[in-house]
Formats: structure tokens, C-alpha cells, sequence
């Protein structure tokens, strides 16, 4: 069957009974879960590793929940985490069980803009949008979202009080979502 | 709609990266349930960071596809060849969806916030790959928390008591009519529990009911035979 043009949700349907299915899963999110799998590892080979990981777990999921998000806010925040866990392993920064709320970035439910726009058109805004932040907090910002680390954890690595660490995340990622507004309503 | 207070908005902020300690993070939660505008911000937050990935979207390498492609494949063919049955997919069916989360556990002092923690869990944005378990009896309370995704779990308890040698706590998965075990445990001084264990979807052919803690002898054993010690709330 030419799965090529059925929407994501149908496809992870299908996925149970014919793994062709995942070809157009690939084709549509592999540039964004490589992408996210090589800005936290680093490393071509371990990020290749993981985006087969990633789409491979796809096969075993079911009960699909579209109301809860996009197939495509989901591999990649399954990317970010299991990348991070790897990190962490490597670093031996792993802290499983730590007394914090971990919250990472929820899918909203609906169809955003950003399913409205090109892959290209929303990698170019994203990335002006970032490429627009003072060093500090577009630094800042990316050490705790790429490679998972606490406010505590970069302060310790730049050499700045925490207090300010957490003034640049704060006015980083409120810069961030008045720059990217239109996609984020 | 902008949110108007500061403070509050810095909050949000916190909360999102994942930098707010437990109870804060709790009390905002509350506040989240009655405050549409802050509910609203903390969505707006939330998708912000979501677009981060775009910035750094890159070709994967050419043969890539065809290798995952192909893994799928045996992978198919290797679970067609086993016995059929119905397992994972239905207990995931209830409860694993869309959304993985960084794993994250808290601990609670009091069952208020063990019973609120109930509340929220679904209406906040917990996404449910992961499940969490409030825990208390006998004095202890805590949480057990199971990632579906990656089959792991783990378990964070206070005041739990401190066991004779020879004895252990078992953590069970009560799924239809059977408990399923989840794994092993002991006290620490003062009675604090921080352990992990595999979690074995594959036993789990239901839903699962409740989680409830026994003591065991130490060592192998496949059906709770002591006390009921602690249990979901």
C-alpha cells in the first residue's frame, strides 16, 4: 500500500501490521529527531544510532492519543529525553531520581502554525529567533534545553551566579516567545 | 492575553525549564487550574521551547533510512514469529500516548499533596508514557513512578520503616485479578527508599489497578505472601 500520503496519526496505526508505515514517518520528522539526536550528542554516529532507536519505538506505540499532541512534538521530545539520558550516562551527570519538577516541553493539541508553515520556513524563524538573543541567554537557554542541565549545573559551567543564569533563561525564552509568537498561539 | 504579574510569570518560567523544586511546582499547578491566563502563558512557554529542535533540524546520513527501514522490517518478522498476545499494547492503550517526558519523580510530605498530586496529574500536562503513583502506609509516603517508555521505574519513599536482615519491601502491580512484581527495596537510614527497577510491561494485560508494597523474605518470589505494608492512594 502507498502510504505516502496518509497523516501521521494513520500511519502509527498502521504501523502494527505493516512496517512500510514508517517510511513516511521517516521521510517527514527524520531531518528534526537526527537534528535534535546530534545538537545533544554530538556525535554523528551516536545520533544516528538513536534516530533508528526513536523510529523503531514507534512500531510499539499504541492507543495513540492525537488530542494530547503532534506525532511530531512527540519523537522529538522522546529524542531530547533518551539523547539526554545518553549524555548524561556519558557524563556521568545522571540524576534520576532528583528532588525537581521535570517539565519538558508539552505538545499543544491542536494544529499550531507551525503546521502550517514549511519545515524550512519554521527551522529559518527558530533559528533567527535564537540567533537574536544576547550570547548569555541564547547559551544559557540552549545548555538547558540541549543538554538538560539545571540552572545550578550552568552557572557552575559559565562561571555566573546563579541568579543571573536564571535572569538569562528567563529573559531568554520570553524573548523567544514574543519572537515566535504567531506559532505559538 | 499577557500575564500582568511578574513574579508569577517568572514562575511560569521556572516551572517550564524544570528548575521549580516540588512543592512550588505544585502550588503554581494549583494556581494553573483556576488561572486561564497563566494556564495560557504556561502553554505558550511550553510550545516555545518546543520549537527549539527546528533550529537545529539536519540531514541525517543517506543510508540511514534504508537501515531503519530494513530494522523495522526485522523487527516486524520477529514478532510475528512469536506467540501472540495481547500485553503491552493494551495496558498502553489506557495509559501510554503521545508524550514522553525527562523522568522526574517527587517526593510529598503530606497526603494533601498526595491526594493533589492525583488531581493534577492528568489535567497538567503530565504526559502519560509516564506514570506516577502516589504511595503511603505505615508512616511512609512517596511516589513510585513508571516509564512505560523505556521500562524503567523507580521509587521514592520517606519514612518508610527500617527492615530486619533477610527481609525486603516488594512493590506490586495489581493488573486485573493478578499482582505482578515490580521489584525489591529497602529502608535507608531514616527511612529513605531510592530505587530503581525494570518494569516488566510485557506482564502487564491490564490496566493497572493500584501498586501496593509488601514485606517479603529476601529472594525470589512470584505472589505477595506478607502484609500490605503501603499502597497507592
Amino acid at each position: 500500500m502507498d502510504w505516502s500520503n496518509q497523516p501521521d496519526e494513520r500511519l502509527l496505526e498502521a504501523l502494527a501490521d505493516d512496517p512500510s508505515a514508517l517510511a513516511p514517518l521517516y521521510d517527514r520528522h527524520a531531518r528534526l529527531v537526527y537534528g535534535l539526536a546530534m545538537a545533544v550528542l554530538g556525535n554523528a554516529d551516536e545520533a544516528a544510532d538513536l534516530t533508528q532507536e526513536v523510529f523503531l519505538s514507534l512500531c510499539n506505540v499504541h492507543g495513540y492519543d492525537v488530542a494530547r499532541g503532534t506525532v511530531g512534538a512527540y519523537l522529538t521530545t522522546v529524542t531530547r529525553t533518551r539523547a539526554i539520558d545518553r549524555l548524561r550516562r556519558r557524563t556521568r551527570r545522571f540524576r534520576l531520581l532528583r528532588e525537581h519538577h521535570t517539565a519538558t516541553p508539552v505538545p499543544v493539541a491542536m494544529p499550531t502554525p507551525v503546521d502550517r508553515i514549511s519545515d524550512a520556513e519554521c527551522s529559518r524563524r527558530v533559528r533567527d529567533a535564537l540567533a537574536s538573543l544576547p550570547e548569555n541567554e541564547r547559551r544559557a537557554l540552549e545548555m538547558s534545553y540541549f543538554q538538560g542541565l539545571t540552572q545550578t549545573e550552568i552557572a557552575e559551567d559559565l562561571q555566573a551566579p546563579l541568579g543571573t543564569v536564571k535572569s538569562w533563561c528567563r529573559r531568554g525564552l520570553l524573548a523567544m516567545k514574543k519572537s515566535l509568537g504567531d506559532l505559538v498561539e | 492575553m499577557a500575564l500582568d504579574d511578574v513574579d508569577l510569570q517568572d514562575q511560569a518560567v521556572q516551572y517550564v525549564l524544570g528548575e521549580l523544586a516540588a512543592g512550588d511546582a505544585r502550588a503554581l499547578e494549583r494556581k494553573i487550574e483556576s488561572d486561564a491566563a497563566l494556564a495560557d502563558e504556561v502553554r505558550r512557554l511550553r510550545a516555545t521551547l518546543g520549537l527549539l529542535p527546528h533550529a537545529v533540524a539536519a540531514d541525517p546520513p543517506p543510508a540511514l533510512r534504508a537501515q531503519v527501514l530494513s530494522a523495522a522490517e526485522a523487527q516486524h518478522r520477529a514478532r510475528r514469529t512469536r506467540p501472540r498476545r495481547v500485553v503491552w499494547s493494551q495496558f498502553a492503550a489506557a495509559i501510554a500516548a503521545t508524550v514522553a517526558i525527562a523522568f522526574g519523580l517527587d517526593s510529598y510530605r503530606t497526603r494533601q499533596e498526595l491526594a493533589m498530586q492525583q488531581q493534577v496529574a492528568h489535567l497538567l500536562l503530565e504526559p502519560n508514557v509516564v506514570r506516577s503513583f502516589a504511595m503511603s502506609g505505615g508512616g511512609a509516603v512517596g511516589t513510585v513512578a513508571l516509564d512505560l517508555d523505556s521500562k524503567r521505574g523507580a521509587v521514592v519513599l520517606r519514612g518508610a520503616r527500617e527492615l530486619p536482615a533477610g527481609q525486603t519491601y516488594r512493590l506490586w502491580a495489581q493488573v486485573a485479578d493478578r499482582a505482578v512484581p515490580c521489584g525489591d527495596f529497602r529502608a535507608g537510614p531514616g527511612g529513605a527508599v531510592q530505587a530503581q527497577f525494570a518494569v516488566p510491561v510485557d506482564a502487564y494485560t491490564a490496566p493497572i489497578g493500584k501498586l501496593f508494597v509488601t514485606v517479603e523474605p529476601a529472594g525470589v518470589g512470584n505472589k505477595p505472601t506478607g502484609r500490605v505494608v503501603m499502597q497507592s492512594v
